[in-house]
């Protein structure tokens, strides 16, 4: 039984082509195509499409739900973690159709997309307090905590990976399983478990990565309301926002 | 489980492509779509509420210059009542003095119209007096008027007391003897010299008597020296007939018009 699917298809040199990369395009070609397809004629009135009115729920919920965990404006998380949760969520979801292979049940794919992750923390928290500040948070509150932040931080990442990985692959192995002893109804039940699975997952991948490139980007915030708190302004600060 | 470092690079060069183009064909467009939808939504909302204030301000006008209208109908009607009342009161007061001086001409003529039929009337009586003296005179006393008439007068002249007399005799030496005698009807020639005769007797003096006509008297008899007068005719008798009636008519007419009515003089 083949359960990986990063088994190369095609391979010239150290290329090679598996299903987890052919799959990606896939993936990537429907979200590109059917964004293409209804932001080409894209309607500011009170009347829209029905393809802007769903995207425009997904987008405005995206944004609702990077502003509630941040409280910050999510304008420049949108692209990162939006792309986060549809990536995994439109690659999960088209499971169930037979003969695919959701490329988050690679390995490959969870690790790429945590050490996506990995890096956009430390970007997006030098972006808004610069380098000092970001590397002042490794010895908050202390300097002995230096090697229990950069450890937290390294399985914080192994952790994204492999919760997703495990949760998908085992939803397929699972299938798989079912499908040779009790190949009738049950595995369609399991499918649709599955489907929620892969929603819940590409959630809980996305908020937790927003949860650590917030925290990362928190700081200066949480810094500046104490220099409020001490300084002459008694009033909360304006710059958190809801 | 085992990673290709292959795949997992490229699914890292994936994901950051696939980042790229839904900023570029997903995010921006859709959130720009719902900014100018919010922006458009704002404009309008702000424009309603603009035209809202229009409206409320409007309105506020507009009811004020409801309340003038009906201030102002109210002062017009009031001053047209005013105008009316005063028109009224003056074309009362003008009827009035019309109906008045009517009134007052209507009276006079109405005087005019009494006096000539009074006039009329005394002439008529009298004539009617005559001549019922006269027949009654005639059929009862088998006596004639004018001889009754020319004995009274005579029997009048003989009444006269002794001054009155000596003044009349004074009277007809200062006119050389003359004597004028009018009457209403013609003196036969015997009662001229009945007359002539009594007068000498009664005065004892010489006079020459002028006799005339005259028919006004109305069935009387009149004597005239020199300013002096003795007579006798029922004109006296008709005066206070006149006036009887007079007051009888006025009584009449004052209690058919309720209006005091000036008497005649």
């Amino acid at each position: 039984m083949n359960l990986s699917p990063d088994e190369p298809l095609w391979q010239w040199e150290f290329i090679i082509l598996n299903r987890t990369i052919l799959f990606t395009w896939l993936v990537m070609g429907l979200m590109v195509i059917v964004s293409w397809l209804v932001t080409r004629r894209l309607s500011t009135s009170t009347k829209l499409s029905r393809g802007q009115n769903l995207l425009e729920v997904l987008v405005f919920g995206l944004r609702s739900q990077i502003r509630e965990v941040s409280q910050q404006d999510p304008g420049s998380y949108l692209p990162f973690v939006g792309t986060l949760f549809l990536f995994i969520a439109v690659s999960n979801i088209l499971a169930i159709v037979p003969g695919y292979y959701a490329p988050t049940s690679s390995i490959s794919t969870t690790a790429a997309l945590a050490t996506c992750v990995f890096f956009a923390v430390p970007i997006y928290g030098i972006a808004q307090q610069g380098i000092l500040g970001y590397l002042k948070q490794y010895i908050s509150p202390s300097i002995f905590m230096l090697p229990f932040n950069i450890i937290g931080e390294l399985s914080r990442t192994l952790a994204l990976a492999v919760r997703l990985y495990g949760n998908i692959m085992s939803g397929a192995v699972i299938g798989a399983i079912l499908l040779s002893f009790v190949p009738l109804f049950v595995p369609v039940l399991m499918q649709a478990f599955g489907l929620l699975t892969g929603i819940i997952q590409a959630y809980i991948f996305s908020v937790l990565a927003m949860v650590y490139i917030a925290s990362a980007a928190q700081d200066k915030h949480v810094t500046s309301e104490k220099d409020d708190v001490s300084g002459d302004h008694p009033e909360p600060s304006h710059t958190e926002k809801n | 489980m085992s990673i290709d470092w292959f795949t997992y690079t490229a699914q890292i060069l994936n994901f950051l492509i696939l980042v790229w183009l839904l900023s570029h064909f997903l995010y921006k467009p859709i959130v720009n779509a719902m900014q100018e939808r919010e922006k458009q939504i704002a404009t309008e909302q702000e424009k309603a509420l603009t035209l809202q204030q229009q409206a409320e301000v409007e309105a506020v006008n507009y009811r004020q210059k409801t309340e003038e209208l009906v201030h102002a109908k109210e002062d017009l009607l009031a001053e047209a009542g005013q105008e009316v009342q005063h028109w009224r009161d003056e074309h009362l007061t003008r009827a009035r003095t019309e109906i008045d001086e009517k009134k007052t001409e209507w009276y006079r003529a109405l005087i005019r119209e009494r006096h000539s039929f009074l006039r009329e009337a005394r002439l008529r009586m009298a004539d009617h007096i005559n001549l019922m003296s006269r027949r009654v005179l005639t059929e009862l006393a088998n006596a004639d008027l004018q001889q009754q008439t020319i004995d009274v007068f005579l029997n009048q002249i003989g009444q006269i007391d002794e001054q009155q007399k000596n003044k009349m005799v004074s009277l007809i030496e200062s006119t050389q003897h003359r004597v004028l005698v009018e009457s209403a009807f013609e003196l036969k020639q015997t009662d001229r010299e009945n007359i002539v005769k009594f007068v000498h007797n009664f005065l004892g003096t010489d006079v020459e008597i002028d006799f005339q006509k005259k028919p006004e008297l109305i069935c009387g008899i009149e004597l005239h020296v020199a300013g002096y007068k003795i007579a006798w005719n029922i004109h006296e008798p008709l005066e206070e007939l006149e006036e009887e009636f007079v007051r009888s008519l006025n009584e009449v007419i004052a209690l058919e018009s309720e209006t005091d009515i000036p008497t005649t003089a």
